[in-house]
């Protein structure tokens, strides 16, 4: 079986929106998922994820929870109650890692918790997931 | 009543020596005054009394004659005391009595003062009041004891044994006669020596078994000590009897012809005539005749002196007399037990109506009076004891809550500390193994410039992990003792470079950080330098995480505190209100919890620096905008941190 990272995906027309307060953080995650092409874009907190959003509505959110003014949990339930944002795939990335956490996550209506520190294969699995899910649905 | 009278009389008797008025003012006082004394003590208890006694009073004082003002108050006594016992005469006569026994004290007239307490006694004595007489007497004696007065051990003495023998108890009177006849005996008293000891002789031989050597021997020891005739007609009247029981019925007769005709017999004895017609009966063999009035006699010992005589006669003569004689015999005792039992029932009468009634209700009064104060007094105590433990109870509860308060706290900032942690190691964890994994990848796929920035991100993380962890050990370490300062030579400039150079990589885009030297000679002081640079790297790594922009400065300064190498970190970040200034030297705290740390840096730093016996603060007179932060060291001479 061919490790994720090695798959070829070309996710060239899909726009992806990182979103973290460590800078560091938010490169890792670029690198991370260069291979699969993605149109990716960056916000350093949960006021600027809602405005990126605003501006072009993304495939897929990988969201960090805590940060300064809007968390990450507040960010999902703003756009899960918007209709023109409620079917973005989100998957939350965050180094909160207690089960209420993630319970808390899911229940505002996270579609996927990955732990801090990131397992590049778990990721990118988890991605590819979730595009195929988008991709299903466009189709 | 016939009884108490002749008591009085009996009584009257003894104290006959003391004030018996002489014709040639026996009294040594005033003559005036002794005739007014004279008048008035004649009428004492009669109407013209209190005239008379005033006209005493006034002239003794007029002539300031003690003495005579003395007696003026035995006369008041007197005629008190010779007035029949009710509440209102108790009472003058305690106050006449109390009267008399201070001023006679007061002038050093001290017989009087006993003198008063015979009066009273013989008082309450002929009222009935058994117990009350046995008081005084005691009291009496208590004093005269205490003053060694012999007068006054002799008189009490001598009127416990009336007060004994009246009652028909020889027994109990003995030892007090005999203890008046030793002192008697034994005495230079003059007052004692002029008194009569017959009365006393008499009464001992009464103690004695009729007939008995011993009654022989006492009545003639009272004849030889009589004073007065009256002394002599007593012996006379006991000769009588002892005749009598001898059976030398002409000798008695003499004996009983001599006192009968004698009109002072009534002194001795107011029945003397009654008691010798019995004993003649006896002889006469008419006496079964008279039975009645030899029940009826006053004195229990005149009964069993008939009973006696009775049993001495011929029964052949008298044939009647041995069954008269165990009859009186059997009434005799019979009397007897009755008279103990009126004794002894009057007395507790007595006692309950001296304590009963007057005594009782005050005392009751009194007690009630004192119940309260004390029911009072254990509320107020009760009300305290309440309020105590309540207040304990509530300090106990407070402490209680202040403890449980500080438990959840403690358990708060654990909870806090842990996922804080979890946050702040999984933070440069997450760059570590994220950048590995990449780095990690099959050739080809990454760049060696991105390799290049990959290990230094790695690395850099890897420091700060590392930052992170000796804060928790040094925590650790400080709270379990094993933290230790070591001193040793430090120069001002190179421990700062260092700590620059050990911070610089915290530094945020844009941000410049500078080293202002007090000097540039090199100065070195004795510290613990690892300690110190530990303290600064700190400081600028605070300052590092809060400015985005403008710089930082490190300045050094050996004037700004005398004694003292001081350093400064100004930064132009976000600031720290002064309100806080303590607060950030707690531990976990963090101002900006989305600045990474561990909220340990600056509690760290301050406990490090009180173990150098240096201080770090927050300098809140520092005009914005960033913060400033001083530490300052303690200039030691090498000698002094030999003892640290």
């Amino acid at each position: 079986m061919i490790p994720v990272y090695a798959q070829d995906h070309d996710y060239s027309q899909y726009n992806v929106l990182a979103v973290d307060d460590i800078p560091l953080n938010l490169l890792l995650v670029q690198k991370m998922l260069s291979r699969f092409k993605f149109r990716m874009r960056t916000a350093g907190g949960g006021q600027q994820a809602l405005d990126a959003v605003a501006q072009e509505k993304p495939d897929l959110i990988l969201l960090d929870l805590m940060m300064p003014g809007i968390d990450g949990f507040e960010v999902i339930r703003r756009l899960r109650e918007n209709p023109e944002t409620s079917d973005i795939r989100i998957v939350i990335l965050s180094a909160l890692n207690s089960n209420e956490d993630v319970v808390k996550g899911f229940s505002v209506g996270a579609d996927d918790f990955i732990m801090k520190p990131i397992i590049m294969e778990k990721l990118l699995s988890c991605v590819v997931t979730q595009m195929s899910i988008v991709q299903a649905a466009r189709k | 009543m016939m009884m108490k009278k002749s008591l009085l009389s009996i009584l009257l008797f003894f104290t006959a020596f003391l004030v018996v008025p002489a014709q040639n003012n026996p009294y040594d006082i005033d003559d005036r005054c002794y005739i007014y004394y004279s008048q008035a003590d004649a009428i004492t208890g009669q109407e013209g009394f209190q005239e008379a006694a005033g006209q005493l009073l006034v002239t003794a004082r007029e002539v300031g004659d003690e003495k005579a003002e003395t007696l003026y108050y035995v006369l008041v006594l007197k005629d008190l005391t010779r007035k029949k016992s009710t509440p209102q005469n108790d009472q003058a006569v305690e106050e006449a009595f109390t009267q008399l026994k201070s001023f006679s004290r007061e002038k050093g007239f001290v017989q009087y003062y006993y003198y008063a307490y015979q009066l009273t006694q013989n008082y309450y004595f002929n009222n009935g009041h058994q117990y009350k007489t046995y008081q005084l007497i005691q009291e009496m004696q208590q004093t005269a004891l205490r003053e060694e007065d012999a007068y006054g051990i002799w008189t009490s003495d001598r009127y416990m044994a009336s007060l004994y023998i009246s009652q028909n108890d020889y027994v109990s009177a003995k030892p007090y006669i005999l203890q008046a006849l030793h002192t008697y005996d034994t005495t230079h008293d003059e007052t004692v020596r002029r008194q009569s000891p017959t009365r006393l002789y008499c009464d001992l031989a009464d103690t004695y078994p009729m007939g008995s050597d011993s009654v022989h021997i006492n009545v003639e020891r009272a004849l030889r000590g009589a004073k007065t005739h009256a002394d002599t007609l007593r012996c006379r009247y006991y000769q009588a009897r002892l005749a009598a029981l001898n059976n030398e019925v002409d000798r008695y007769r003499e004996l009983r012809n001599y006192c009968l005709n004698d009109p002072q017999i009534t002194q001795v004895s107011r029945h003397a005539d009654v008691y010798f017609s019995l004993i003649d009966a006896v002889f006469d063999g008419t006496i079964a005749e008279h039975e009645d009035q030899v029940v009826g006699l006053r004195a229990i010992r005149e009964m069993k002196v008939i009973a006696n005589l009775c049993e001495n006669q011929d029964y052949d003569k008298f044939p009647t007399y041995k069954d008269f004689a165990f009859n009186l015999e059997k009434k005799l005792v019979q009397r007897f037990e009755v008279a103990l039992s009126n004794t002894n029932q009057s007395r507790v009468s007595e006692l309950d109506v001296s304590l009963g009634k007057a005594a009782l209700s005050a005392d009751l009064e009194h007690k009630e009076h004192e119940i309260d104060r004390i029911s009072h007094l254990l509320l107020i105590v009760l009300a305290a004891l309440l309020a105590a433990v309540a207040i304990f109870l509530w300090l106990h509860i407070r402490n209680l809550q202040a403890s449980n308060r500080k438990v959840r706290m403690a358990d708060a900032a654990k909870t806090r500390f842990i996922q804080n942690m979890s946050h702040e190691v999984r933070t440069p964890l997450n760059a570590i193994v994220g950048f590995s994994q990449l780095l990690s990848l099959p050739d080809g796929t990454l760049e060696s410039e991105e390799k290049e920035e990959f290990s230094g991100h790695i690395v850099n993380n890897t420091k700060m992990l590392t930052m992170l962890l000796d804060d928790i050990l040094n925590v650790s370490a400080m709270d379990n003792g094993e933290y230790s300062i070591v001193y040793e030579s430090g120069e001002i400039n190179t421990m700062a470079r260092e700590a620059i150079s050990s911070s610089e990589h915290r530094l945020q885009p844009g941000v410049s950080l500078h080293y202002n030297p007090c000097q540039e000679e090199p100065y070195s002081f004795t510290t613990d330098p690892r300690r110190v640079q530990q303290i600064l790297i700190n400081l600028l790594t605070n300052a590092c995480k809060h400015t985005k922009e403008g710089e930082i400065t490190l300045a050094s300064s050996l004037t700004d505190k005398p004694g003292y190498v001081t350093y400064i970190v100004t930064d132009t970040g976000t600031g720290i209100p002064a309100s806080e200034a303590e607060k950030i030297f707690e531990r976990f705290t963090k101002l900006d919890e989305f600045v990474q740390g561990t909220g340990l840096g600056l509690s760290i730093c301050r406990d490090i620096a009180e173990r150098l016996g240096a201080e770090v603060f927050l300098d809140t007179t520092h005009q914005g905008p960033g913060a400033r932060f001083v530490f300052r060291i303690p200039i030691k001479s090498p000698t002094e941190t030999i003892n640290l």
